[in-house]
Formats: C-alpha cells, sequence, structure tokens
C-alpha cells in the first residue's frame, strides 16, 4: 500500500524526509527531462528541477498544495523555465553573434550523431515540406523561438504555427520510420507478448 | 484512433517543441505510462526530435547522484510549531496574496495540529515499501532498520510523538530495533501481532502460506493474536503460527538460511543441490537451473559469505567437480562429460 498524495503533502509538512526522497525519486528525471524541451541544457535543467525540490524542502512546513503534488512540481519547473528562457533572452539580445551561433550548433549536433544517409533523409524530407511548414520548423528548431514568437515573425496565428509544427514533426516520423533504433523496437515486441 | 492520435501528437509537438504547459505534460506522460505501445510511438517522435536541430536529447539522469546532493543541501527537520509563523522573506516583499496565504496556513496547521491532539493514538502512514522483485533495505527510524525480502510490502505506521510504533508486513522482513528504552514496536502481520523489547528478528506472513513465522535473532519478543496471549520467543527461536488451527508452537530447529535474503550468507549442510539452487534462486535476481536429472541428489557442504553469485557458482563447480555454463537469463549446470 503506498501513500495516496494526500498522505504524501501531510507527511512532507510534517517534515518526513523519507517521503520527500520518494517524492525526489519519482520525480526527478521526469521534471528534468520537461525542463529540457524548454531550455535545452543538461545541466542547467539539472540545477533548475534540484533547486525546484530544495525551495520544496525550505517551505515543506508551509507548504500549500491546493491542487495536486505533481501539478506543484511541473507548475514550479514550468516558471522557474520561463524565467530563465527571460533571461537568456536579455543576454541574447545584446549578443549579435546568437543567431549565427545557433548555425553552427545546428551543423555539430547533426554531425555528431546522425550518420549520413539519415541526415540526408532529414534534410529532403524538410524540403520537401510546404514552404510556409518549413518556415515554421525551422525557426522552431534552428532558432529556438517560440510558437509565439514565430507567430510574430510570420505574421499568422498561433494555432497556425502549430499546425506547421504538428505536420512537420508528423512527416519526419513517418519518413524516419525505417531508421528508428532497435530500443525502440523492442518496446513494440514487448507489448505483443 | 485518428482523433486520440490528433490530441496526442499535438501533446507531443508541444512537448518538444518547449511548449508544453505543466498539465501537458503531466496528460502525456499518465498517457506514456499507459501501455508500452504508447510509449513506442512517443520514443518514435523522440528519436525524431532529438535528430533534428540542436539536440534534445532525452537526459538519463542520476536520480540517486542528485538526491545525494539535494539530501547534503537540507536542513534538519524541525517540529512544525502552530504558534509561530515562518517569516524567510521581509514582510514587505510579500503580496498581499502571499500573506492572505500565509495567514491561512497557519489556521490551517492549528486546526490540524489541534485535532491531532485530540487523537493522540492516531498512527499515520509515514511510509510503504513494495519491494516486487528486489530485496530492499531501508531505515524506518534512527531506531528501526529494516530488510525487505522479494514480493512484500511493508507500511510503517507512527503516533505523533513517535514513541509508538507500528509495522505492518506481507511477505517476509528482517527487523533490527535497537534498544531505546521509551518506544515500543508491534508488528502486524495478518492475524498476529509481534511485540519487540529491542531486538531483531524475521517475519514471514506470505498470505498464501499456511503458516507465519517468526524467527528471533537476538532479544526477546511477545508472538499473539487478539484473542491468544501467545508465546515469548528469544534469541534463536523460531515461533510458528498456524492459521488454520489457530495454534502457536516453539520450534528449537534453527534453520541457518532463514534470513539469508538480508545477509547472503548461506551454510549449506549435506544439502541436495537442488534445495540449495532452489533456496540461491529465492535471493538471486540471476537463475540458476540443473541441466542434468542425476545432479539433483548430489549434495554439498559449504558455507558461503556474501559472495558474489558468479564466484559462489564457481565454487559449487569446483567442489561438486560439474560445470556451470552462463546464459542470458543465469547460470545451468551440467555434469561434467
Amino acid at each position: 500500500m503506498a501513500l495516496s498524495e494526500k498522505e504524501q503533502v501531510m507527511e512532507l509538512r510534517n517534515g518526513s524526509e523519507l517521503v520527500f526522497e520518494t517524492i525526489f525519486k519519482d520525480y526527478y528525471e521526469r521534471l528534468c527531462n520537461y525542463a529540457n524541451t524548454y531550455i535545452n541544457d543538461i545541466m542547467e535543467s539539472e540545477e533548475m528541477v534540484q533547486g525546484t525540490f530544495m525551495i520544496l524542502w525550505e517551505k515543506h512546513e508551509i507548504i500549500d498544495i491546493h491542487t495536486s503534488l505533481k501539478s506543484y512540481l511541473y507548475r514550479s519547473v514550468h516558471n522557474n523555465c520561463i524565467n530563465h528562457i527571460r533571461h537568456q533572452q536579455v543576454r541574447r539580445e545584446h549578443s549579435e553573434e546568437y543567431l549565427h551561433f545557433a548555425d553552427i550548433g545546428y551543423e555539430q549536433a547533426a554531425d555528431d550523431i546522425i550518420g549520413n544517409e539519415l541526415q540526408k533523409k532529414i534534410n529532403s524530407t524538410i524540403e520537401s515540406l510546404p514552404p510556409q511548414c518549413q518556415t515554421a520548423f525551422k525557426l522552431s528548431r534552428f532558432e529556438n523561438l517560440t510558437y509565439n514568437e514565430i507567430a510574430e515573425k510570420m505574421g499568422v496565428s498561433v494555432k497556425t504555427i502549430e499546425n506547421h509544427m504538428i505536420k512537420a514533426l508528423r512527416t519526419l516520423r513517418i519518413e524516419l520510420k525505417e531508421y528508428l533504433p532497435l530500443v525502440i523496437w523492442l518496446l513494440w515486441f514487448k507489448n505483443l507478448n | 484512433m485518428e482523433n486520440r492520435d490528433e490530441h496526442i501528437e499535438r501533446l507531443i509537438t508541444r512537448y518538444f517543441s518547449g511548449e508544453a504547459l505543466p498539465d501537458e505534460a503531466i496528460e502525456l506522460e499518465d498517457w506514456i505510462d499507459k501501455s508500452s505501445e504508447n510509449k513506442k510511438y512517443f520514443e518514435e517522435f523522440r528519436f525524431v526530435s532529438q535528430n533534428v536541430g540542436p539536440v534534445k536529447k532525452y537526459i538519463k539522469v542520476d536520480t540517486i547522484k542528485a538526491w545525494e546532493t539535494v539530501s547534503g543541501k537540507m536542513r534538519p527537520t524541525t517540529k512544525p510549531d502552530p504558534g509561530a509563523v515562518k517569516v524567510s522573506m521581509p514582510l514587505y516583499k510579500r503580496s498581499w496574496f502571499g500573506i492572505a496565504a500565509s495567514i491561512l496556513v497557519v489556521v490551517g496547521l492549528s486546526v490540524y495540529m489541534m485535532l491531532l491532539k485530540s487523537d493522540r493514538e492516531k498512527l499515520l502512514p509515514s511510509v510503504a515499501v513494495e519491494s516486487n522483485d528486489s530485496i530492499l533495505n531501508r531505515n524506518l527510524s534512527p531506531s528501526v532498520k529494516v530488510a525487505i525480502n522479494r514480493n512484500s510490502n511493508l507500511t510503517y505506521l507512527k503516533n505523533k510523538t513517535g514513541k509508538k510504533n507500528e509495522i505492518e508486513i506481507r511477505g517476509e522482513a528482517f527487523i533490527e530495533v535497537s534498544h531505546s528504552s521509551d518506544t515500543t514496536l508491534i508488528v502486524h502481520a495478518d492475524e498476529t501481532f509481534i511485540r519487540d523489547i529491542g531486538t531483531s528478528f524475521n517475519v514471514k506472513a506470505y498470505p498464501e502460506e499456511t503458516t507465519i513465522e517468526v524467527f528471533v535473532e537476538s532479544g526477546k519478543i511477545q508472538f499473539y493474536t487478539k484473542e491468544q496471549e501467545g508465546i515469548t520467543l528469544s534469541r534463536g527461536e523460531t515461533g510458528v503460527y498456524n492459521k488454520a488451527t489457530k495454534e502457536f508452537a516453539t520450534s528449537l530447529i534453527i534453520d541457518p538460511n532463514i534470513i539469508s535474503y538480508k545477509t547472503k550468507t548461506f551454510v549449506f549442510r549435506n544439502t541436495s543441490l537442488s534445495d540449495a539452487v532452489y533456496m540461491l534462486n529465492k535471493i538471486y535476481s540471476q537463475k540458476i537451473s540443473i541441466g542434468d536429472q542425476e545432479l539433483a541428489d548430489y549434495t554439498i557442504s559449504v558455507t558461503f559469505d556474501n559472495e558474489p553469485l558468479d564466484s559462489l557458482i564457481e565454487i559449487m563447480a569446483e567442489t561438486l567437480n560439474i560445470e556451470a555454463i552462463k546464459d542470458s537469463t543465469g547460470f545451468v549446470l551440467y555434469a561434467r562429460q
């Protein structure tokens, strides 16, 4: 019988380190990955999530969780990410070189891990996308802009950008299916048994 | 199918574009956890995402190491004091919402503490552990340590003062209580209770078995039910309760391997190979099997003290002059040709 979330919160308020440890171990990896989707920096993501937990512990006696513990944690990490990005943007505005740097980042990342054949396939798939969709996707992927920023830049609605993004990823997933690594196939076989 | 896919596709795209709101991330993760088919679908998108553009790789973080970092920085627990407001920030920096929230919390805490006072004996679940397929060691409190055998679960309850502790066990666990005068621990196993008097003992109470067994390694315990006073067990004794006849019995025969799952110490004295293999298989996660039937009756006399399975198998093979072949799931023993 595991503790319910309500009991966990109650125990946390009483200062149970064991419960705190359980919560930490249950959520740490997931939260790091969630943070990383925003800030794309592994070390920074880990530090941020650790910081979030430190604050939770510091405040455990007065913590007031109205919704669920899970959404409290995700919301905290989300807020920290948004703040982090704001700081980054201030810095970015002061740095002319940023876009140039982003281009290099793309080339390097691509060369690092992708075989030539897969790389060609990715490029040709992106090139085959409709022009608007292609532009939106590139701005998101290679210049790290948000849906909002892309929408502003292209003069269309956020909803349109979202649809472009979905279409681009969907197409890539289908086109790259034969390159999927074995580990992903294994998940499928596991499911069949 | 299409509808579900469209919604999930939107969530996944948002996730990998750094747009997923907290609730969306939670919804997506809950969906992924539902089946390995879902997980595969999600992993396909991850594969695409991390190969296109600046890498947003899946982070395989070291949670244990991170926990060490965080727990090292944690300030020690202080008992909540219902009368005091903890002000960690100057008041002027707080928004009205913050102040209002604090007052609510303090009121809430006070009411909570009052309720607790009116029901002091109420035990709160502090920790619940399910061992599933592994053997776990835990410190439940500074004075209570447990080792939990496979497929067992244990719930630890304590009252506010920490003076009265209770453990509920389904399955098997070894419990060590250090002498501390004013703490009592009661272990609850099925319909029986065990009251400890500063001691270490093993409780075996698998629901599917017909008996409940308590082995006392040191100290003294009382083994009883609601209706019966039961028996007092001292060091080295094993108490057996028969669930069908509701009878207690004391056994003086010591099974030296009763707590092997905790100590990884095995004592075999003219033990048949099939019995030895059976015992080892209960403890180690890699499995041993006997390839040639004639081997089953070989007997073995040996003591293993916390050996890794590899060397343990090697010693057994040497001693019996047999052959051990390692495969993906474990070891198979064969007669030497």
